[in-house]
């Protein structure tokens, strides 16, 4: 294979569904296939990646995933082959379009890996049919409709009753099952009323039937194997991504997991899969009839999930088998020794666990269904399920699960809705009936969940029941610590302090012991140093190793605001932390992410970042230090802690981060470090609130902490319209804490630097084109930035230097700004690794963490980089896009305001910021057309701003629309304009796909935001582009002019 | 109550029951299969032997007696990581099943510790007792394939195919393969001499696995020396290392077997793998093959030992692993469609 160029298609930006995972398959094929001596070329437009390295090619195209890009590409590399298999569905689609189109051929570029006739046999509906037929398989029919008659030609006679759920309601408001014809004309019809986008999912409903998962490879020439099964403790239903799911299969015998292994098997060679496939089965509840759901003939979420849960590094190996290696041939990957083709055993349970991104959208319709809505997942391994869903609980942010007080407060009949229903509270409330009594059985036949997984739930609550009933004895203590109780849990249970508890485990010698993942069950010796931790006797060896360990904390679950960048970091630092000669120690529990592939760090710990868990790590590696700035919020939080343990935390102290969170701190450090910043201060009441209001003056940024109706933040300009918020936050929550600001309205700029207490290095300074008041995560970025003068430019500098110098910095900050008319404002910073770090690391080729690492470990900014202060970039422009899962996410409003909404980001590259934010834009999928039809619908207050776009529009050939207030400004202005209908007509039309972008600013209002709502919903449920600023307009506007080449 | 195992090489290890267990000894085996317990523990080639499960929770869904691979749990005695008992109610509980036949059954104890104990150390013998103490067994007794194999010959099913089967510890999933397959099948005791089964005009005779050292069946390795060539013959396990002691090959113990549902092994005539179920301690030694007629047809992928001999003039052949899966997966159940052809039906 050397000397041959390889094409490896990326997924682009993460999104609900397509998460992290394909980071870390991304990855995998591409060590893989430089290690058989191939030339790499990558095409995403996810930045945050650690697959957009530059290490991980030899040639990274951060650029749109679209056929013309691939073109080009083709054009000038003519590539041998193109593996895309291991990009998600993006790449699987693209693939498949360029296949038809004939783009492959023309270049006699060769499709590597699953062949696009085998894709299709997969995906196409009746080719997928008849494949199944051919090989004796059940299927379960389903399929989107959106008329009564579609709906009544699909479903057969000889297979009622069928299920009708309708597409994007709230709680599933609106399905049903039909169990004949006229049952199911009057449920379809119902439903697409119902369903907003009028369009139902109808599919055969096999009531109570379980989900299973296999996990397969195979070959070119035939050979294949089951890497992983899987079981859903959730029963058919509910999204396989949104499940609690369990590693290997628990309640099967042999021969009901054989016969589904393999179908899975004759399946795969049917369809003639070559590299990673995924087979989903419907089984009975009696464990021996079963029925195809899907197949997926690619690397997918649950690839990763099996990848961590056997250490069988599923993308790898389809990489190698792209390449035409056999798995006869192949050495283990796990062990290093033996056949690639031996089937993983394990002698440990995996539990995975979704976090969903409610806590982060209060508004957003809990309930789940056949949609998935979780953003990303966390693994624990265990000897039983409990311990391994107990560790799973802990991994997960947030309170604990097992002591959630809005649950133990809950009426019955509402835990027995969120159980029903049900939704992401389901399996605490079901913890909870049980501590009410509810039988077991009584909840296993009302939800079809194996009466196991209830029986051991069971056993959960029966513990906390002795632990309460007794002083605490060293049996139940044992007893407790092997079902996976923390000591926290324990000490709130038997109602003793936390302390007490750690002496009674320290008097009965308990310890706990770590165990190695090798994927054959000991019979191996393996090496493979990805650990987890159990207690129980025994333990597994530790290895040899002379070098001082150094852990890195990564950031857990992908949630909102926390994504994938943070693992390129920990990344990036186990890699510096290497290089430097350390014993790298990883310790993560995210099974989508690179950092929690075994062979990335020297040790691997997939345990929960809790302060336990940590700390039990720590103690056995005997840790010298520990690097918290990486993973974001969860390990910057968990480094607070060990700060108090005692442990050496690398880089940034614990103290600065403290310096720069505390609200009341940080400002008077940069009053006395003369830094300017907004005024600002917290009011616990009325009186307290116009006290500072009177203080600080106005405008005012006004901020509570909890208010209904979802308007977090206010700018206000008078006394009586704040004394309205203020009043209206203390009524709807009277304890909580209002944050009063002096509001700057202006531009926003970000800048990440490396400190080491004497030197700074800053690489460049975003430019915010959304205004202040939007997340940044949420803002069209620009990098360098445009607009800011020389002069603001010096003082953004010196603010940064005073701070890293006067917080003595060793390691990486970000800072945010304001610029109020003509002068910089400091509006916060963070000593820490930010989400604009892989951005600036690959735009600017500095490698940020790299040097951070070594700034930690004692090396100077002077001496590894010729540059200090504000480098001289001389690079292209960076537009950085968010991209948005709101479409999944039934009942959030898409406004852009404080919290930050976005699930992930595109980046373009180009000499003009108008070029790169076309591309960062096509990166983004937005399908904005070149001429096309837009509807204005702005805020009185900005009227007045819109003529100038929409006139920019018009130039370009755009019909320009506008809602009646708008439109009549337009008029006036003499621009020729439609005036849009009204309300209910309005909300058809943009079904109907009259426009192809809108502008849409709402009032600040409550009854503005719903109307706006509304408009909002629709058009990102019909998946038309949104614009929330009349500055992110103006920059499309002239995007779409660029003379583009 | 606390339980302990003794290892032949003093190293001991603490288990717990719930119901008082008798003294036993047996030779301390383990398998990495994750499922299949029931088929386990009921395989008569598991005679003599403890045995030792990685995968740590065992019993989640009972015994399910229907599928069985024996008449009863053959095996001495059995160690877990954490027995757990299914929910439901009509299940038989592992647990009950094993104390109705006597086997000890020793959980909370540390199987992974063991087993890399028994991977460094090879096989060893052990003593379960509420004591520590080393087992007095040297060698297993040379009487476990005479306690597995049927007492008379017994016949199963109908069809046009007459297959005997000389059992030797046969799995039932053998016997359901071929009945599936419309097959007669005839079981003989492991003793039955040629003649006796020439008479029964066999279509095909397959020789069983079974526990023990192959060595010491010098016997029956006799018989199958003056059956080849009268009628096809098919081994699986140990009845493929009889094959091949019958036609002057030896057999050497591995250090500590092949025992798991996950093991890779390669077809080198088709150069297709197959993941197979396996459960043996001894294996045919290749550079003995020379010049007995038989070639190594199928070779374990990770440490290359001979998984499978064919004879080169005779039709006579088979496997060291288990077509018949149960437990394990079914890929390499076409073996028993091959060797219907072989017998020319």
């Amino acid at each position: 294979m050397t000397d041959k160029t390889i094409l490896v298609l990326g997924s682009g930006p993460i999104r609900i569904g397509q998460a992290a995972e394909f980071d870390y398959s991304g990855s995998q094929a591409c060590r893989a296939l430089k290690e058989e001596g191939v030339k790499v070329i990558l095409l995403n437009s996810n930045p945050a990646t650690i697959q957009t390295d530059q290490s991980m090619a030899d040639l990274v195209y951060i650029q749109p995933l679209t056929a013309d890009v691939i073109k080009d590409i083709l054009d000038e590399h003519h590539p041998y082959g193109v593996v895309a298999t291991l990009g998600g569905q993006t790449a699987l689609n693209l693939c498949v379009q360029c296949e038809e189109t004939g783009i492959w051929g023309a270049y006699g570029t060769r499709i590597l890996g699953t062949p696009v006739a085998s894709i299709l046999k997969a995906e196409g509906r009746d080719a997928f049919r008849q494949t199944m037929i051919s090989v004796e398989q059940p299927v379960v029919p389903s399929r989107y409709v959106s008329t009564v008659e579609e709906a009544l030609d699909f479903c057969s006679n000889d297979e009622y009753p069928f299920i009708i759920r309708p597409d994007f309601t709230l709680g599933g408001t609106g399905g049903g099952v039909a169990k004949d014809k006229e049952e199911l004309k009057e449920r379809v019809s119902v439903g697409l009323r119902a369903s907003p986008v009028n369009r139902v999912l109808v599919e055969r409903y096999l009531e109570g039937w379980r989900e299973i998962e296999a996990e397969v490879v195979r070959d070119s020439i035939g050979n294949s194997l089951c890497v992983c099964s899987m079981e859903n403790v959730d029963p058919m239903g509910i999204h396989t991504g949104d499940s609690i799911v369990v590693s290997p299969v628990l309640t099967l015998n042999d021969r009901q997991w054989q016969k589904i292994r393999k179908a899975s098997l004759d399946i795969v060679d049917a369809i003639g899969v070559e590299g990673a496939c995924n087979v989903q089965f419907a089984l009975h509840p009696g464990g021996n009839e079963y029925a195809v759901i899907e197949v997926n003939p690619r690397a997918s979420r649950s690839s990763a999930l099996a990848s961590k849960a056997t250490g069988y590094p599923i993308a790898r190996m389809a990489a190698k088998i792209a390449l035409g290696k056999t798995l006869t041939e192949m050495p283990n990957p796990v062990t290093g020794v033996g056949s690639s083709l031996s089937e993983p055993a394990l002698d440990y349970v995996v539990v995975k666990l979704p976090r969903w991104p409610f806590d982060s959208f209060p508004q957003a319709d809990t309930t789940l269904g056949t949609k998935m809505k979780a953003t990303g997942e966390v693994l624990a391994l265990g000897l039983t399920f409990n311990q391994a869903l107990l560790k799973a609980f802990r991994s997960l942010d947030g309170p604990d699960r097992l002591r959630d007080q809005t649950i133990s407060e809950m009426e019955e009949d509402s835990l027995w809705k969120e159980v029903l229903l049900p939704t992401d509270r389901r399996i605490q409330s079901i913890l909870e009936l049980l501590r009410r009594g509810i039988t077991s059985s009584e909840i296993s036949n009302e939800t079809w969940i194996h009466p196991y997984f209830i029986e051991q739930l069971k056993q959960i609550s029966d513990l906390e029941r002795e632990l309460s009933g007794s002083p605490l004895s060293e049996n139940n203590l044992m007893k407790a610590k092997k079902m996976g109780l923390s000591d926290e849990s324990i000490a709130f249970f038997s109602d003793m302090d936390l302390k007490n508890v750690q002496k009674v485990k320290a008097e009965a010698g308990l310890k706990k012991a770590y165990r190695e993942v090798d994927g054959c069950a000991g019979e191996i010796p393996s090496g493979s140093g990805y650990y987890y931790g159990t207690y129980g006797p025994g333990g597994d060896p530790f290895p040899a190793d002379e070098r001082p360990a150094i852990a890195v904390i990564g950031s857990g679950a992908i949630r909102i605001a926390q994504g994938v960048e943070f693992d390129y970091c920990c990344v990036k630092a186990v890699e510096a932390v290497r290089k430097r000669n350390y014993r790298a120690v990883m310790i993560n529990n995210n099974p989508e992410t690179v950092s929690t592939d075994h062979d990335i760090s020297d040790a691997l710990y997939v345990e929960p970042i809790h302060e336990e868990d940590v700390m039990d790590v720590l103690e056995r590696e005997q840790i010298s230090g520990v690097f918290t700035s990486f993973g974001g919020q969860t390990s910057l939080k968990i480094g607070q802690q060990l700060d108090k343990r005692g442990i050496r935390i690398l880089g940034n102290s614990c103290d600065s981060v403290d310096a720069t969170e505390d609200r009341g701190r940080f400002a008077s450090i940069l009053d006395k470090l003369a830094i300017l910043h907004p005024k600002g201060d917290t009011a616990s009441t009325e009186a307290e609130a116009l006290k500072i209001a009177n203080d600080i003056g106005f405008p005012l940024m006004v901020r509570p902490n909890f208010v209904i109706g979802g308007i977090a933040m206010q700018v206000v300009n008078r006394s009586e319209e704040f004394l309205d918020v203020v009043r209206s936050a203390f009524a709807a929550e009277p304890d909580q804490k209002i944050l009063i600001d002096r509001f700057l309205p202006g531009k926003e700029f970000e800048i990440d630097a490396l400190c080491d207490g004497e030197d700074v290095l800053i690489p460049g300074i975003f430019e915010h084109l959304d205004p202040a008041g939007v997340h940044s995560g949420d803002s069209i970025a620009i990098f360098p930035d445009i607009s800011l003068t020389e002069a603001q430019r010096k003082d953004i500098c010196e603010a940064v230097m005073k701070l890293s110098s006067y917080l003595d910095l060793k390691g990486l900050m970000n800072v945010q700004f304001v610029l109020n008319q003509g002068t910089v404002y400091v509006i916060e910073a963070n000593p820490r690794a930010s989400r604009t770090i892989p951005i600036v690391s690959k735009l600017t080729q500095i490698p940020m963490v790299d040097i951070a690492v070594g700034i930690a470990l004692g090396e100077k900014l002077r001496d590894t980089f010729p540059q200090r202060g504000l480098y001289e970039y001389r690079g292209p422009f960076g537009v950085k896009t968010p991209v948005f899962s709101t479409e999944k996410l039934p009942g959030l409003d898409h406004r852009l305001g404080p919290q930050m909404q976005s699930t992930g980001e595109a980046l373009g590259v180009h000499g003009t910021v108008s070029q790169a934010l076309w591309e960062a834009l096509r990166g983004s999928e937005w399908k904005i057309p070149e001429k096309g039809r837009i509807l204005l619908s702005v805020r009185n207050e900005r009227k007045g701003d819109t003529p100038a776009i929409a006139a920019l529009f018009a130039s370009h050939g755009w019909r320009v629309d506008a809602t009646p207030g708008t439109a009549q400004i337009l008029e006036k202005w003499g621009l020729k304009v439609g005036s849009a209908r009204k309300g209910e007509k309005l909300l058809d039309d943009i079904r109907n796909k009259k426009w192809d972008l809108i502008i849409n600013l709402p009032g600040l209002h409550p009854g503005n935001i719903k109307d706006g709502y509304a408009i909002r919903r629709t058009a990102i449920e019909e998946g038309i582009p949104c614009l929330h600023s009349l500055e992110a307009a103006s920059a499309v506007a002239i995007a779409l002019s660029s003379d583009r080449l | 109550m606390k339980y302990w195992l003794t290892l032949s090489d003093g190293t001991f290890w603490s288990g717990s029951s719930s119901t008082p267990l008798q003294n036993i000894e047996g030779e301390v085996v383990f398998t990495t299969a994750n499922g299949g317990y029931p088929q386990s523990l009921s395989d008569p080639s598991y005679r003599g032997q403890i045995l030792v499960f990685a995968f740590p929770p065992i019993g989640i869904y009972g015994v399910d007696l229907d599928h069985l691979e024996g008449t009863r749990p053959w095996i001495s005695g059995v160690i877990v990581q954490n027995l757990e008992i299914s929910p439901i109610k009509e299940v038989v509980q592992l647990e009950q099943w094993l104390e109705k036949w006597n086997v000890p059954l020793l959980s909370d104890l540390d199987c992974r510790g063991l087993i890399l104990h028994l991977r460094e150390c090879g096989t060893l013998m052990g003593r379960i007792s509420d004591n520590i103490s080393i087992p007095s067994m040297k060698a297993l007794p040379d009487s476990l394939v005479s306690d597995v194999s049927v007492k008379e010959i017994i016949s199963h099913g109908q069809g046009d195919t007459h297959m005997g089967i000389l059992d030797f510890g046969v799995k039932h999933n053998i016997v359901r393969e071929l009945e599936k397959r419309n097959c007669r099948v005839t079981l003989f005791p492991h003793n039955t001499s040629s003649e006796k089964m020439l008479l029964s005009q066999l279509d095909g005779l397959i020789l069983s696995n079974g526990p023990g050292d192959p060595s010491l069946l010098k016997e029956e390795a006799n018989t199958i020396k003056e059956l080849l060539g009268k009628v096809p013959l098919f081994g699986i396990c140990l009845g493929t290392q009889l094959l091949a002691l019958s036609c002057g090959g030896k057999t050497a113990k591995l250090p500590y077997g092949h025992r798991g549902a996950n093991q890779p092994v390669l077809d080198q005539n088709s150069g297709k793998g197959y993941v197979t179920s396996q459960n043996h301690g001894y294996a045919i030694i290749e550079e003995t093959l020379e010049g007995t007629g038989l070639k190594a047809t199928f070779r374990h992928l990770s440490d290359g030992t001979v998984e499978g001999v064919e004879h080169e003039t005779f039709n006579a052949f088979g496997v060291q692993f288990h077509p018949e899966a149960s437990p394990g997966p079914w890929d390499a159940s076409i073996l028993f469609d091959h060797f219907l052809e072989k017998t020319g039906r």
